[in-house]
This record gives structure tokens, sequence and C-alpha cells, in this order.
């Protein structure tokens, strides 16, 4: 076994593990197995002095269980936050790729947020210019389904106005926490 | 020798390592695994329990060959339970020994 297949084994037994515990452990072997081989150890020979990454993790886990710093495995959140170990494993990758697109996502609704966020305030504002249209209207016209068209109007543009800006503000917190800047 | 004794062993064994200097992982891991035939890996996961009990705290220091180190180093509570380890160890081989010795009574 070398340090790739020892360290990889170690990281899947210590999936139930919450991720930043997990890659403390997985950082501490790798300065181990840094010493050894500056002492001229193989990367085998390590591994064979470390012993089986199974029972070493299951010894993690019980530590872990005993000490009830952290939840109930089934009971977490998964933290795409999380720094994870090596390339293979099916986890890891899926965080990297949501967290690539959510980063995406993010730039395509900032460029669009440029022109949307003026475009919903002058929404929002266009029951003013609506009104003073209206006083100059009924001066002439003084209908009520003018006043009522005028009303309505008004209520429509600025809820347009008001869900475009809203939307737009979620969708970008959004893509900024998912994508873990 | 029996693997449970040996585990609660390791324990007196690190906390006494620790109280003759700081030391970093690989270095308790090499100094154990030379005098006890244990499976080094087993020393991360009790240095882990240990911490977070309180018996020793650590901190990063450069090393000369490349990048820092986490090192260990024993507090006053762990010093404290290194000594009442230490009382409970020779109290009890000494027992041990009065049923082993041709030369006791």
């Amino acid at each position: 076994m070398n340090k790739t297949e020892f360290l990889q084994e170690l990281y899947n037994h210590l999936l139930p593990l919450p991720a930043d515990e997990r890659s403390e452990i997985i950082a501490d072997f790798e300065d181990h197995f840094q010493a050894g081989l500056e002492r001229g150890k193989t990367e085998e020979q390590i591994c064979a002095e470390l012993g089986n990454p199974y029972t070493c993790a299951l010894q993690f886990l019980r530590t872990s269980d005993t000490q009830q710093t952290a939840p109930p495995p089934q009971y977490q959140t998964p933290t795409p936050a999380a720094p994870p170990y090596g390339k293979s494993t099916p986890q890891a990758v899926y965080d990297r790729r949501n967290k690539t697109l959510w980063a995406i996502l993010f730039f395509i609704v900032l460029v669009c947020a440029v022109g949307v966020y003026p475009a919903c305030i002058a929404l929002m504002l266009c029951p003013i210019a609506i009104l003073i249209a209206a006083i100059a209207a009924v001066a002439f016209v003084p209908t009520g389904m003018m006043v009522g068209l005028m009303v309505s109007l008004s209520v429509f543009l600025f809820s347009m106005g008001l869900f475009g800006f809203l939307l737009t503000t979620w969708l970008l917190k959004l893509s900024y926490r998912r994508a873990g800047f | 020798m029996n693997t449970q004794f040996k585990k609660g062993v390791l324990e007196l064994c690190v906390l006494s390592l620790l109280k003759q200097g700081d030391k970093y992982g690989y270095e308790l891991a090499d100094s154990v695994g030379r005098q006890i035939d244990i499976s080094e890996g087993s020393i991360y996961p009790l240095l882990k329990r240990l911490r977070a009990e309180g018996y020793f705290e650590v901190y990063l220091k450069e090393s000369p060959s490349g990048p820092a180190r986490k090192y260990y180093r024993l507090t006053p509570k762990g010093a404290d339970m290194q000594v009442h380890l230490e009382n409970e160890w020779r109290e009890f081989t000494a027992s041990v020994s009065t049923f082993l010795g041709g030369d006791s009574e």
C-alpha cells in the first residue's frame, strides 16, 4: 500500500465525521508521511508501521462519538466549503462541480443585475410619473375609468419593479453563498 | 502483549514523552512505535482525544526542511494527569511483581 491508497482509504472511512475534522486528520497523516520520507523511509514502510487505515479510522470515529462534539452523521448538512481530499472521491468531485456552477450563475446574475437594478428602480418610480400624468389627464377628462386605469397601472408597474429587485437580490445572495467565495 | 492493555499504557507513554519536551506527531508515533509493538496509526486518534480533553495544546512551528509542523505541548492539566498515571502505573506494577519473582514471599 502506498501513501495515496492509505490516505484515500482513511478518508473514505472517515466520511461520517464533519468535513473540517476529517481534513485535519488527513493533514496530520500527510505530515506524518512527509516526516517519514525525510528520514529515508519508503511510503510502503510508513504504511506498514501505521497499520490498517480502517482500524485507525474506527478509533477516530469512536473518539468523536464519546466527545459528542459532532451531531450524529445522519443529521449533518453537507458543507460545500470543505476542502475535500483527493480527486477520485465522488463527493469531492460533486462538491467542486456544484461550486463552479454556482460561481458561474453568480457572475451571470451579477452582469444581469447591472441592467436589471436600474430597470426595476425605474419601474418602481413609474407611479410618480403616472400620478403627474393622471393629475393632468383628470383635469381635462375627469372620468372614473381613467382614474381606475391609472391606479391599477401604477400598482402593477410598482410590484413588477419590486419583484424584479427582490428576485435579483435573492439570486445574487444565494449563488454567492453556494459558490463559497 | 494484549492490545487493550497496550492501549491503556499508550496514554501514559505519550504524556511522559511530552513531559520531556514539545514534540510533533511523527516524533511521538515513531518513539512509541520503536518501543511498543503497536500500529503507529493509533497514536493519532489518541492525540486527538487527549487534546480534546485539554491535556495538551498544539501550535505550528516552522521546520528547517519543509512546511510548518504541528507541535504538541503539555498543559498543566496534562502534567497532573501524567503524574497521576505514573503513580498508578508504579503501584500497579509493584503489586503485580509481588506475584512474579521468586525472591518475594
